[in-house]
C-alpha cells in the first residue's frame, strides 16, 4: 500500500490540503433542544508536540478509552 | 500469531488510506423522528482504523477534494473498526455508555470466556485483533484490540475534515493483516 501511495506522482491532484473547502457544508446553526451529556474533552496527546517530534513517547494512548455516546434532539 | 504493527506518523499531505488510525471518531445516525423532532445518536470512538480498501478510499478522497470524479469511484461511506483498551473490553466497560444512553440494562459479563484471552493474545480470536502499534522505537498503542463486531462507517467528508485527528498509518503488511482478519470474521457463517 505504501508502494501504491509512493507511486502517486501528482499527489497534489489528489488533494490533501488542511484548509480544503468542502462542497457540502453542514449548516452551523442547527437548533439543539436536548442533549444527553456534556461534550467531554478526551484529548490525551499534545498534538503540536507530536507533529514537531515523531520520536517522543506517545504512550499511553489507551487511557480512558471508552466510547462516549450522546443523544441529541434536533428540531425540524 | 500476535504481532507488533509497524506504523508511520501521518502527515497532513498524505492521502487518507486503508490502515489509517484516527482519534476521536464520531459516528452518528438518526434514532427516531416525528413531525417536529429528530433524535440523533452520536458515538465517539477514541480510536478507530480504516478498513476500506486503499484504492477506493484514495479515489473517494479525490472526489471530495476536487468536487468531481467518475461514478465508479464514488463511495458513500468508509468502513472503520474501533480500537479498545483490552482490559476494558474484557468487561464491556468500553461500551457501557452506549447502554446508559440508550436506556439499556447492561448485564455483567466476562467477555472473554475460558481461554479466550489467551486466544486473543495470540491473535487467533475471530472477533478481536490484538493490536500493538509501534512507530520506529516508540510504542504508541498497546494492550489494545480491534473489535470487528463494532464496525461502522463515516462519509469521506468527515475523514477529510478531521484529517488533523489522524494519528498513524499502519504499514502495508499490518493493514493487510487486519483487513484479512476482518474479512474472515465477516464472511463466517456463525450459527447461534
Amino acid at each position: 500500500m505504501n508502494d501504491y501511495l509512493n507511486s502517486i506522482k501528482n499527489i497534489d491532484d489528489i488533494g490533501t490540503s488542511a484548509d480544503i473547502e468542502l462542497k457540502s457544508e453542514i449548516p452551523e446553526a442547527i437548533p439543539v433542544i436536548e442533549k444527553s451529556v456534556e461534550v467531554p474533552s478526551i484529548t490525551r496527546v499534545d498534538d503540536e508536540a507530536r507533529d514537531e517530534q515523531a520520536d517522543i513517547n506517545l504512550a499511553p494512548y489507551m487511557e480512558l478509552n471508552k466510547v462516549i455516546v450522546r443523544k441529541y434532539r434536533l428540531k425540524k | 500469531m500476535s504481532t507488533i504493527s509497524k506504523a508511520t506518523i501521518s502527515k497532513q499531505e498524505d492521502s487518507i488510506c486503508q490502515g489509517d488510525v484516527y482519534k476521536n471518531v464520531k459516528y452518528s445516525y438518526i434514532d427516531s423522528e416525528d413531525d417536529e423532532n429528530v433524535d440523533i445518536i452520536e458515538y465517539e470512538f477514541p480510536l478507530a482504523v480504516i478498513i476500506s480498501q486503499a484504492c477506493d478510499v484514495i479515489a473517494m478522497e479525490g472526489i471530495v477534494n476536487e468536487g468531481r470524479g467518475k461514478p465508479t469511484k464514488f463511495m458513500p461511506s468508509i468502513l472503520l473498526c474501533p480500537i479498545y483498551e483490552k482490559n476494558q473490553a474484557k468487561t464491556g466497560q468500553n461500551i457501557e455508555n452506549a447502554f446508559f444512553t440508550n436506556d439499556y440494562t447492561m448485564e455483567k459479563e466476562n467477555v472473554f470466556h475460558n481461554d479466550d484471552i489467551k486466544v486473543a493474545n495470540r491473535d487467533w480470536h475471530y472477533r478481536y485483533h490484538s493490536l500493538k502499534i509501534q512507530v520506529e522505537d516508540n510504542v504508541i498503542v498497546e494492550n489494545a484490540i480491534v473489535d470487528f463486531k463494532h464496525y461502522f462507517s463515516v462519509p469521506m467528508q468527515y475523514l477529510v475534515k478531521n484529517k488533523h485527528n489522524r494519528i498513524v498509518h499502519l504499514d502495508d503488511l499490518f493493514a493487510e493483516q487486519l483487513t484479512l482478519k476482518f474479512a474472515t470474521y465477516l464472511s463466517r457463517v456463525a450459527i447461534p
